[in-house]
């Protein structure tokens, strides 16, 4: 329960921190490996654009505004909204209309910057190294790090899940001690679908509720 | 040393079963649950490729209900005694209290990774835990980190989960929280086999749920910010808590780079369905 947690959290922290402000341009390395073999253009991008991230979370301006804004920035270059918009729905995603596609990605971007916007003053330091990867498919790699220092009492292992589309990596899921975070997501969004009958107006419904109550308590 | 360890390790006694491990309970539920294939979701669908690992709850509506019963007793009782605790002592003797914890647990430790062929892990777990009883206090410093001997966690139900068990249902239990059948059953063994239980050492009953109050008072601290973000932003926080769980108690039976086949795809969204694009311009194409 505890780690289980802690780790929730931690996740959070890494898409947050995968969400920081790289603007490197990506190391593409074309796919040539075969499956379980290590990727090593993959392994680049995630070195590069983690560790960018972890240094400018790690700086605080005190300008909120300026480091939201730079933050989605960020993710919007690094992470794959589209894809994981599409995968949080899970077995939704192909049954709702394109007008709810359309209502529920634009609030699952506002509701999911809330969530890890709250987190962006946690860093203070931390280093990462990228430990290995293991391809699933050429395109489609799994790259492993060791986040330590900062805060941190002991090195957190975190793996990112990159895919390669149109010349540059993109990611779209971070695991801490074992929990994916977009899959995380999904069972979230899948459940409270299915407790609504299969009615994803529901959920798009209680986001935008939420995002409502964020948004007057930042006033 | 080490085979004195595993002896006493292995000695049982009465013991409350999650007195030292609470933090670091189940395991594999997940196992079952990252089957590669999810079930269609309707006739005529195709079989949902992107879908997360299956999850086993066959009771979930009576865990809901436990669930909502122990989000009132958190409220009310096991919340303010943790933030109680942490307004009463400061952070050094909280860290102290927290290793003392671990270092009562490591035995256990040692003795689950022998069970899981982990030899090399066990002789770590019996250097620190001689370390720490004796340099460290009685495990109030945890010198042996700073050695390069860090901490890692083993339990009956990750040896279970090694040895091919299933993790059977999930499970709500007030208080305590999330476990599934094999790693409930895995805490109790690990509450008999702790050196709590050693008849030699006297620790008498009221003792031990002295240390098991302590250890949940500060497991629940050090997860106050977690479960407050899950109440907070989860829309549905009891099935969030349960991915979160049997994803963690999977990934420490099943070596993940050896799961990767195991995961869900991440389909690009067919063009009609695709959401709108962002206002900046994508950096990386």
């Amino acid at each position: 329960m505890r780690v289980v947690s802690k780790s929730l959290a931690i996740a959070a922290l890494a898409l947050a921190a995968g969400g920081a402000l790289a603007v490197v341009p990506s190391p593409f390395t074309p796919p040539a490996m075969a499956q379980g073999a290590r990727n090593a253009g993959a392994e680049q991008y995630v070195q590069v654009q983690a560790q960018r991230a972890l240094n400018i979370l790690s700086q605080h301006r005190g300008d909120v505004a300026t480091e939201k804004r730079m933050f989605r920035a960020f993710i919007d270059q690094v992470a794959d909204v589209p894809r994981i918009t599409y995968f949080v729905l899970g077995k939704y995603s192909r049954t709702i209309s394109p007008a709810q596609q359309r209502d529920f990605a634009t609030v699952f971007r506002a509701y999911a910057s809330n969530v890890y916007e709250s987190r962006l003053n946690e860093y203070h330091g931390e280093t990462l190294k990228v430990t290995g990867s293991v391809a699933r498919t050429p395109t489609d790699v799994i790259v492993q790090s060791q986040v330590s220092g900062g805060k941190l009492d002991q090195p957190v292992t975190v793996s990112w899940r990159v895919i390669a589309e149109g010349g540059g990596w993109k990611v779209v899921d971070v695991q801490v001690d074992g929990i994916w975070l977009a899959i995380t997501q999904q069972q979230d969004f899948v459940s409270t679908i299915d407790n609504a009958g299969g009615n994803v107006q529901v959920l798009i419904d209680q986001l935008k509720g939420q995002v409502a109550k964020e948004e007057a308590a930042s006033r | 040393m080490r085979s004195v360890l595993f002896g006493l390790a292995g000695l049982a006694a009465i013991s409350l079963w999650p007195a030292v491990s609470a933090a670091d309970t189940p395991d594999d539920a997940a196992a079952e649950a990252a089957t590669p294939s999810a079930p269609a979701a309707t006739p005529g669908q195709p079989t949902p490729a992107n879908a997360g690992p299956q999850i086993y709850d066959p009771w979930e509506h009576a865990n809901r209900g436990i669930y909502k019963f122990n989000d009132g007793l958190d409220r009310a009782v096991l919340r303010p005694a943790a933030l109680g605790y942490k307004r009463a002592l400061p952070r050094p003797v909280r860290t102290g209290v927290r290793n003392v914890l671990n270092n009562i647990d490591e035995p256990n430790t040692l003795m689950n990774d022998l069970l899981q062929g982990r030899v090399v892990l066990g002789g770590q777990s019996a250097v620190r835990f001689v370390i720490n009883s004796t340099i460290g206090i009685a495990g109030i410093f945890d010198v042996a980190r700073p050695l390069g001997i860090p901490r890692h966690d083993a339990d009956f139900g990750q040896t279970l989960g090694r040895w091919g068990v299933p993790t059977g249902p999930y499970l709500f239990i007030p208080v305590f929280g999330p476990t599934d059948l094999r790693d409930g059953a895995g805490r109790i063994v690990d509450g008999y086999a702790s050196i709590l239980s050693l008849h030699d050492l006297h620790v008498t009953t009221p003792y031990r749920i002295g240390i098991t109050v302590i250890d949940g008072v500060d497991t629940r601290l050090a997860l106050d910010s977690e479960i407050e973000q899950i109440k907070h932003t989860a829309t549905d926080p009891y099935a969030t808590e349960r991915s979160a769980f049997l994803q963690y108690r999977r990934s420490r039976v099943v070596d993940s780079s050896k799961a990767v086949d195991q995961l869900p795809s991440f389909d690009a969204p067919p063009p009609a369905t695709a959401p709108p694009k962002a206002n900046h311009k994508s950096g990386l194409n």
